[in-house]
């Protein structure tokens, strides 16, 4: 299973790629550093999965996830961000993302996260 | 003392997650949509001389500075600073519409002055709080002062000659669409600062295992 | 509590709650009392979000949430928290968290700080007469400018006006080498409207042939009122003799359509014209000439316009008449 993880932060993309991969079996885990590297990522990889950070620099999460959508409306999406608003995750669950965490990303958190995907196959 | 790319990444991130959770809280207490992000961030060592942080151009005339002073394991101050012409739209946002400004852009009375105070409350506590957590430390600090500085002033203003170390944080404030730029600068004591330093060695050489 | 502490805490001039976890309330003093009206017995024993409703909001729960666990002290201003406590009274509010190896305790104090709204209401009160007194007082230099600039009856410019404005429109002539035309322009048996009809209708004829100058003239051109029943109309940049007839023409295509309640008669008048430089170079020159001509017009018969450099040099007879008829280009 591929997956791919678009955070500015290299901190962030390294913890959440380690602790996913201490919960989930074999993942192949590609990176990306903003909105922009992240969308060609996209669509260079086709992931199974999607991570994505909200706040960054060269198109933020909000517009990756708009365009990711539009491209397939299937494509399972998670965000991980410090924006902790009511307003922004009611936005974005909308758009039909598959789940919203509170930054900092944790061990439990990536428990879930292997549930929800156990879920799927 | 030199810190490296990662331990900025690790200290950046950390104090987004703060910021972030200070603008949810203001968000509901304004019931606006409010955005808070570091994008910025500088560690300045006075050991070899003045240094001057913040600069000129964009930082002149009056700054309006809250403070809070922090003990037991990290010892220092933190300081959220905003132009003042900012801060007085920012009040006018927070206040609401109808809200006729009878004051001058730089002049505030004992209620703005209150309003500053809980605002600095907030995001300090949640930046001072947030690094605490992280660090897992824990922190002991006093509701803050609000002063009406000058830049000169606030470069003076290092209140111990024990903080050697400024931590100057860049940050972005976007309430309703209006942006309004600030800063935090927090000082450190060499002691606090190693702690947090060795903490954040710690963490680099795990994330790598 | 021992008696003296809450003796104490009874006396201070602020309100104090105190709280357990569960933010039930175990002490409400006497300001608290004062303030909400809600008594001590009513009070005590209940939780605080249940008699204080305006704290029931999810960012003063979580707050109170810190201050126990992480020792975070919340402070709320009344600025941004109107009625957060009650009503009747603006008040700053502030936790802090109190612990011993058993227990912990949370501690609210609301500061009252209304005398500040009421101060700052004062001067926002102040600063809004001040303003409108400003406002007054800049209306009122603007009519009184206007007063002295402008006839209060016909609202075209006063002689005043007219002798500061022809003074600088002759330089300019002077100085484009350009010429400046003068209309003097006085109303047919003004007298006797006046005296059969009366001064009101007398007024209204002379309003009327005011706002009828001034729509029949360029946007440059000034208007005046002369005094009595004669205007004088000052045409900047004159290239030939044809514009002031044009003027003339439109002048006298609407007073003839004037109609005025309780005046059979038809409004006629009748225009001298004088030219800078040919016919003077000083105002009171050109005044003089275009009377002269006008007088002239008059002595026709009225309703004309003449020209004073047509007039005969004598001045006896006009050799040219510029009859309102036939002058319909």
């Amino acid at each position: 299973m591929r997956i791919l993880i678009i955070d500015d932060s290299k901190f962030s993309q390294i913890t959440t790629a380690k602790m996913l991969r201490s919960v989930i079996p074999d993942i192949e885990v590609i990176f990306a550093d903003d909105g922009e590297q992240g969308w060609q990522r996209y669509r260079e990889y086709r992931p199974d999965y999607v991570f994505v950070d909200l706040l960054m620099p060269n198109m933020d999460g909000q517009t990756l996830i708009k365009m990711i959508k539009k491209d397939n409306h299937e494509a399972n999406i998670v965000v991980i961000s410090a924006d902790v608003q009511h307003s922004v995750r009611q936005e974005l669950e909308e758009f039909g993302i598959r789940a919203f965490f509170n930054k900092p990303f944790s061990v439990e958190k990536a428990q879930s996260v292997a549930k929800l995907i156990k879920g799927d196959e | 003392m030199k810190i490296s790319q990662m331990k900025y990444d690790i200290l950046k991130e950390v104090f987004n997650i703060g910021v972030g959770k200070s603008a949810s809280m203001l968000s509901e207490i304004v019931k606006k949509r409010v955005l808070l992000n570091v994008p910025h961030l500088e560690l300045i060592c006075y050991e070899n001389g003045p240094v001057n942080p913040l600069p000129e151009a964009i930082w002149k005339g009056t700054l309006v500075v809250s403070s809070i002073c922090f003990r037991d394991k990290l010892a220092g101050e933190a300081n959220l600073i905003f132009p003042a012409d900012k801060m007085r739209q920012f009040l006018n946002l927070c206040q609401g519409e109808g809200q006729e400004c009878y004051l001058y852009d730089l002049e505030f009375d004992d209620i703005d002055l209150d309003i500053i105070k809980e605002v600095g409350n907030i995001v300090l506590n949640s930046i001072v709080g947030e690094l605490g957590n992280f660090l897992c430390l824990e922190l002991n600090y006093s509701l803050p002062q609000v002063k009406l500085l000058s830049r000169q002033e606030i470069m003076a203003n290092r209140q111990n000659q024990d903080y050697l170390y400024r931590l100057v944080l860049y940050i972005t404030f976007v309430i309703s669409d209006t942006e309004i730029n600030g800063a935090i600068i927090m000082d450190l004591t060499l002691n606090s600062l190693n702690e947090i330093i060795n903490i954040l060695d710690k963490m680099e050489v795990d994330l790598y295992e | 509590m021992s008696s003296i502490f809450s003796d104490i805490l009874n006396q201070v001039d602020e309100g104090i709650i105190i709280l357990d976890e569960t933010f039930r309330i175990l002490f409400w003093n006497n300001f608290m009392e004062q303030a909400t009206g809600v008594s001590q017995d009513e009070a005590l024993e209940k939780n605080v979000l249940e008699v204080l409703p305006g704290l029931n909001r999810n960012y003063f729960i979580d707050s109170l949430r810190q201050a126990l666990e992480k020792d975070y002290r919340p402070f709320f201003s009344a600025g941004m928290h109107r009625g957060l406590i009650t009503d009747k009274a603006e008040m700053n509010v502030r936790g802090s968290r109190y612990k011993n190896a058993d227990y912990k305790l949370i501690v609210i104090e609301c500061i009252d700080v209304t005398s500040q709204y009421v101060r700052v209401n004062q001067l926002k009160e102040y600063v809004r007469k001040l303003s409108d007194l400003n406002k007054e007082l800049r209306e009122k230099e603007k009519e009184i400018a206007r007063l002295a600039y402008y006839d209060k009856l016909t609202e075209v410019a006063n002689r005043t006006l007219f002798y500061n404005i022809a003074e600088k429109f002759i330089n300019n002539a002077r100085r484009k080498q350009e010429k400046l035309g003068l209309m003097f322009i006085d109303l047919d048996n003004f007298k006797c409207i006046n005296d059969t009809y009366g001064h009101k209708v007398g007024d209204e004829v002379l309003v009327k042939v005011a706002q009828i100058l001034t729509k029949s003239v360029r946007a440059n051109d000034l208007v005046a009122r002369y005094g009595g029943d004669e205007f004088l109309i000052l045409l900047p940049g004159l290239s030939d003799s044809s514009h002031y007839q044009k003027v003339f023409s439109r002048v006298m295509d609407g007073v003839n359509r004037v109609q005025i309640a309780q005046l059979p008669l038809k409004v006629a008048l009748s225009v001298g014209v004088s030219i800078f430089p040919d016919d003077g170079s000083t105002v009171d020159e050109l005044i003089t000439k275009a009377d002269r001509a006008m007088y002239q017009a008059k002595s026709c018969g009225g309703n004309a316009c003449v020209s004073y450099g047509d007039c005969p040099s004598g001045g006896a007879v006009p050799s040219h008449i510029l009859s309102s008829i036939g002058l319909t280009d």
